[in-house]
């Protein structure tokens, strides 16, 4: 097996701790899924070699609104909502507030209305720790401001209640409207570096 | 972005620092996930100490959430920068780790106090009312440039499985 780039003569060099691994971009007909496997291979895909996951995305979702659409997870395809457990703050322009819930969100993200077809939500994703034996947890900084109805700012703690390494991402819209044109995810391993 | 150091703790220890920083970078960044062996299910604080300095010359503020509260906290002339009610203690589920990011920005300037910004989220297995999320800032007030770090939690040692990584932003 071929060491990846950034090991040298078995000897990991002092390049970028962030190693992109892979970005999706919906093109042409939407998408309902995105998905991120880890390629377990010991290449640059292989998750098994990083401290935590960075998720950055840019993205939309089809449905005639304006926003009230989300970012919904799963890992390693564990479909059942009550082992996500959410902290979130948000704030909407004129009010803040909070709530806990047994929730897999991540974020929030506008739609297709006119006033913000080219108008997209930003969202940070960051994982740490994903292979150990702990519960994974994230936070999540989203932002969604539109200049047309409420906009949005949410800050989540997300802790997928188990011990796995995390293998798979999904990520969707919890009402089946796919992700639309445009929409972005990208995804980055963040190496550690063990010194004696 | 260059990981500089990570600390993976097979036992619980009092404290983590990192010594011997250069001015390589120009920002550095602290990761963490991590517990303390405080007793109870009460979230502590965890605690930022710069260069072994301590006095009073510190102090932070944070927002801080727990279910659908919303809490403001600051603290001035401390002996370290307090990041509050995110060390999660004893009494929560054992796999429940917190985690936190730390940015120090301009880090070796010595004309610039350092200050700190956080980002950090508890343990949620737990629900004794306390604090879930929080952002904040810290300050030390003293133009040194940042040589060492030190992390130590309000009550107990830092728990086995913790884990800490520094990381340097280069200049662009």
């Amino acid at each position: 097996m071929a060491d990846p780039a950034y090991i040298v003569n078995g000897t990991l060099t002092d390049g970028e701790a962030w190693v992109p691994i892979s970005t999706s971009t919906v093109v042409g007909t939407s998408t309902g899924t995105i998905t991120f496997t880890s390629t377990d291979d010991g290449q640059v895909g292989d998750f098994s070699q990083y401290m935590d996951l960075v998720l950055i995305t840019y993205a939309g979702c089809i449905v005639d609104g304006d926003g009230g659409n989300y970012i919904y997870y799963y890992l390693n395809n564990d479909t059942t909502s009550a082992n996500y457990i959410i902290q979130y703050a948000k704030g909407d322009g004129s009010s803040a507030s909070a709530n806990s819930h047994a929730w897999n969100l991540l974020g929030y993200m506008t739609g297709t209305k006119a006033s913000v077809a080219n108008v997209m939500t930003s969202c940070v994703i960051r994982w740490t720790d994903i292979n150990s034996g702990k519960f994974k947890a994230c936070v999540s900084l989203n932002g969604q401001e539109k200049n047309t109805g409420t906009s949005h700012f949410y800050y989540i703690n997300n802790v997928w209640e188990k011990p796995e390494p995390i293998t798979e991402i999904d990520l969707f819209e919890p009402n089946a409207y796919n992700f639309k044109e445009g929409s972005v995810f990208s995804l980055f391993g963040v190496l550690p570096r063990m010194v004696a | 972005m260059e990981a500089i150091a990570t600390t993976y703790l097979e036992a619980d220890a009092a404290s983590i620092t990192f010594s011997g920083i250069t001015g390589t970078y120009e920002h550095l960044q602290l990761a963490g996930n991590a517990r303390c062996t405080g007793t109870g299910t009460a979230l502590f604080n965890w605690q930022i100490e710069f260069n072994g300095s301590a006095g009073t010359a510190y102090s932070a503020h944070s927002m801080q959430f727990y279910d659908t509260s919303i809490y403001a906290k600051r603290s001035t002339g401390t002996a370290f920068v307090t990041l509050n009610s995110q060390a999660s203690g004893d009494g929560i589920q054992s796999t429940d780790y917190g985690l936190f990011i730390i940015d120090i920005l301009d880090y070796a300037n010595t004309n610039k106090n350092t200050t700190c910004q956080t980002t950090s989220g508890a343990a949620l297995t737990q629900d004794a009312g306390t604090v879930r999320i929080a952002f904040g800032s810290g300050l030390w007030d003293n133009t040194a440039a940042v040589t060492q770090i030190k992390l130590t939690p309000s009550s107990g040692s830092m728990q086995r499985g913790s884990e800490f990584t520094l990381y340097g932003l280069k200049s662009s």
